[in-house]
């Protein structure tokens, strides 16, 4: 039989070479755009800016309530820690935003022209650490940055910038406390009005006002409601909302949905277009079908040989042209548009194109269907 | 030769079916993929021969309402001031913005969820002011509202609805804010009615122009104007009028250069998403009519050959093979009209993007020329390289 359909398939090539081109190309063309349509989709399906190179956050706003004052800066400790490192390879950094007060901001201003503090943080392994941007940020500033055990402790340091009132070495109030600069920025390096402190060294009496977790990548909606929930859950509910999702507009949701249902339209022509090529290879090979019945082969075994020549086609075409656009294409497409990072889910872009290729299968035994219905005796007397 | 290729559509009739079915999806396939091209760029196509000029992008810092016409004989090299006025009216306790919408302002259509859009020449119905309303549970396509006037000038006036615009859906806001960057897209603006407070549901309500003058009859409001100046304007002359234009209380928000660069920028970004699988779905149409046609062509091999014996020259049996094609892609075409009315009927005109315009028509007809090339092509070439003969023996 394996001779046969070996057989079968070199003359499928030799005498019906286009056709094979034809198949193998609607193929290609149906999975790459189904998996493009599907990566665009998601990548677009939460954050719908980070198409345009804005990256994807989370915000998290704290109720103003007089009551709960002073009880949402202690909550960020080891425990919140140990929820957020489940996505620790996501998180670009975390940044609480905590509002020293009208007051308190004046002065630092007007002492040492301060405009801005700064106390974001990233997690890696249930622990605190520097955020991501440190080493950049310490490059920046000729070699120091507080280190993630100063994290960790709250030592009293900072970072402060450039045209900030205050050199290395020396000491700055900031809420009451002795904080004592480590890092000076050069340049526009950085925020050059701004003082970076770790978060842990802030008192546990200010309020805070929101966090945002940005991420280093594009989330999907999954992602966002999975985080958003262990967030609301963690801070509880009455305490925190979270920033009112974006009003999407409706021709974005029109586009995307409209791919979607493209990208599926596509897979059936290109099932389609199987379906009327492989027809035609078998009304072809009618006669050779006649004889191998005459000669004693079941139909379906004949159909079994077919079928496992088409599917053998069908297979390789079908992996070459995933692995083709996951490997190639996807990156080269990267490479030339900045922004263009998609983000797919492995697992399910593998579903789609297992969907496609059960489609195609199931094209196919219809075929076998149409195409194999006659007797050899009635396919005989048609030709003759 | 025409009544052979209508023949030859009723002969095999379960394979020209499946011709049919499948035309009908690569014209579906198009028009879908046009309409959402389309729509992409819609946002700056109507005003991008505006944009191309010189000009400013003003706002109306005055504290009085005032006529920006004067600003014809304030400024040099005047060529056009254009604007969209608006007034409040009321009805039923609902409160309504009211917009007076030029032949430009009416360039782009917004998504509408019933009814049909505004039209510079039917500005009124039956006497009353034809109008589109911002999307409301409140009221209906067809229904007839008295407004009343707000302000000092009072006055009612009869609306008669004829179409409402989909939730969330983007339309011109004269009123709103400007983000930096994103060209044309800054002068649209998209609410959430659901999402708005119950005292905040205040229903945009777009009138043609004309309808506007009759029944405000000056009595309006423009914040955004856009002031075009004639091509031979100086740079000089330029920089006098934005200098005049400051002391006049505007603010001089944009040039039409950054408009017009921004916002093909902003279209870019937005057709990027959509080239890609353009490109696909053109590629896959090509693909699958030439394995099609080339299938019915090898098909039909024998009767070609009985013609030709007859007397019949080749590339007349080409011809008859693209009036075939010709008309099972015309049912096509119309099959896969029929399909995209239950579609948009079953999932509504906000789901999805499908639409018979210009655009879609000139696509499905090079669609269609690309088809008949491929029938004619083809099937000479195949028929090129066998005698009658040959085809004959072949087959027996």
């Amino acid at each position: 039989m394996l001779q046969m359909i070996i057989r079968n398939f070199l003359n499928l090539i030799k005498r019906q070479y286009v056709i094979v081109i034809i198949l193998v190309l609607s193929q290609f063309m149906a999975v790459s755009i189904i998996l493009f349509a599907y990566g665009t989709y998601t990548a677009n399906s939460v954050n719908l800016e980070a198409a345009q190179g804005e990256e994807s956050k989370i915000i998290l706003d704290f109720v103003d309530s007089d009551e709960n004052t002073a009880s949402e800066l202690n909550m960020i400790n080891a425990t919140f820690a140990s929820v957020m490192s489940d996505y620790d390879s996501m998180i670009q950094y975390i940044f609480p935003f905590v509002n020293p007060g009208k007051e308190e901001m004046k002065k630092l201003n007007e002492e040492y022209g301060i405009y801005s503090l700064e106390n974001a943080f990233s997690v890696l392994g249930g622990m605190f650490t520097v955020d991501k941007d440190a080493e950049y940020k310490r490059k920046q500033c000729g070699g120091d940055w507080y280190s993630d055990e100063d994290l960790r402790k709250g030592n009293l340091l900072c970072c402060a910038g450039n045209t900030v009132k205050a050199e290395k070495g020396q000491k700055i109030t900031l809420f009451g406390r002795q904080y004592t600069v480590v890092a000076k920025g050069i340049g526009d390096a950085w925020d050059p009005a701004a003082v970076n402190i770790p978060f842990s060294a802030i008192p546990g009496n200010l309020h805070m006002q929101a966090i945002t977790i940005k991420f280093n990548r594009k989330i999907v909606k999954s992602e966002y409601d999975e985080i958003a929930g262990k967030l609301v859950d963690y801070f509880g509910e009455e305490n925190v909302e979270l920033t009112p999702k974006r009003v999407v507009e409706l021709e974005i949701k029109q586009t995307f949905r409209s791919l979607i249902y493209i990208s599926v339209l596509m897979g059936i022509i290109s099932a389609f277009t199987v379906f009327v090529l492989y027809r035609f290879v078998l009304e072809e090979r009618m006669h050779m079908t006649a004889v191998y019945e005459i000669c004693g082969c079941t139909r379906f075994r004949a159909a079994l040989i077919f079928l496992s020549e088409m599917l053998g086609i069908l297979v390789v075409n079908t992996l070459l042209a995933y692995l083709l656009y996951m490997n190639v294409i996807r990156k080269k497409l990267e490479q030339m548009i900045p922004w263009f990072r998609m983000h797919y889910l492995e697992d399910n872009s593998r579903k789609l194109v297992m969907i496609y290729f059960v489609i195609i299968v199931v094209t196919i035994l219809a075929t076998l269907m149409v195409s194999l219905k006659k007797t050899p005796r009635e396919i005989l007397k048609e030709e003759c | 030769m025409v009544w052979l290729g209508f023949r030859n559509c009723f002969t095999n009739i379960h394979r020209n079916l499946l011709q049919v079915f499948q035309m009908a999806l690569l014209m579906f396939l198009g028009i879908f993929m046009t309409t959402t091209f389309v729509r992409q760029i819609s946002l700056f196509s109507p005003y991008s021969d505006y944009f191309d000029g010189n000009g400013f992008v003003l706002f109306d810092c005055g504290l009085d309402a005032r006529n920006p016409e004067n600003l014809y004989d304030k400024l040099e090299k005047t060529d056009d001031v254009n604007y969209i006025r608006y007034s409040g009216a009321e009805s039923g306790g609902q409160s309504f913005i009211v917009y007076g919408f030029d032949k430009m302002a009416l360039g782009y259509k917004p998504t509408l969820i019933k009814g049909k859009w505004l039209s510079e020449k039917r500005p009124y119905h039956s006497g009353r002011v034809n109008a589109v309303v911002s999307y409301t549970d409140k009221l209906d396509v067809g229904d007839d509202i008295e407004m009343e006037i707000s302000g000092e000038k009072g006055g009612k006036f009869t609306v008669h609805i004829c179409g409402m615009i989909a939730n969330t859906a983007l339309m011109l806001n004269p009123n709103g804010q400007e983000n930096e960057g994103k060209g044309i897209r800054q002068y649209y603006s998209h609410d959430d009615y659901y999402f708005m407070d119950e005292s905040m549901r205040t229903v945009s309500m777009i009138i043609t122009d004309k309808a506007f003058a009759d029944q405000f009859d000056g009595y309006f409001y423009s914040t955004r104007l856009y002031v075009r100046f004639k091509d031979d304007i100086s740079t000089e002359e330029l920089e006098e009028n934005k200098n005049r234009l400051i002391s006049e209380e505007y603010a001089v928000i944009n040039s039409f250069d950054k408009v017009s660069s921004e916002s093909r920028q902003y279209i870019f970004s937005k057709l990027v998403d959509v080239i890609p699988i353009a490109l696909g779905s053109l590629i896959l149409i090509c693909i699958s009519v030439a394995g099609v046609v080339l299938i019915d062509s090898k098909k039909r091999l024998t009767q070609y050959s009985v013609y030709y014996i007859c007397g019949m020259k080749w590339y007349k049996c080409c011809i008859i093979s693209m009036i075939q094609s010709f008309i099972l892609a015309v049912t096509g075409f119309v099959l896969a009209v029929v399909a995209g009315g239950i579609m948009l009927r079953i999932t509504g005109r906000e789901k999805v993007m499908f639409e018979i315009g210009g655009s879609q028509i000139l696509v499905c007809l090079l669609l269609l020329v690309y088809i008949l090339v491929v029938s004619f092509l083809l099937p000479l070439h195949i028929i090129r390289k066998y005698t009658p003969v040959e085809i004959f023996k072949e087959k027996t």
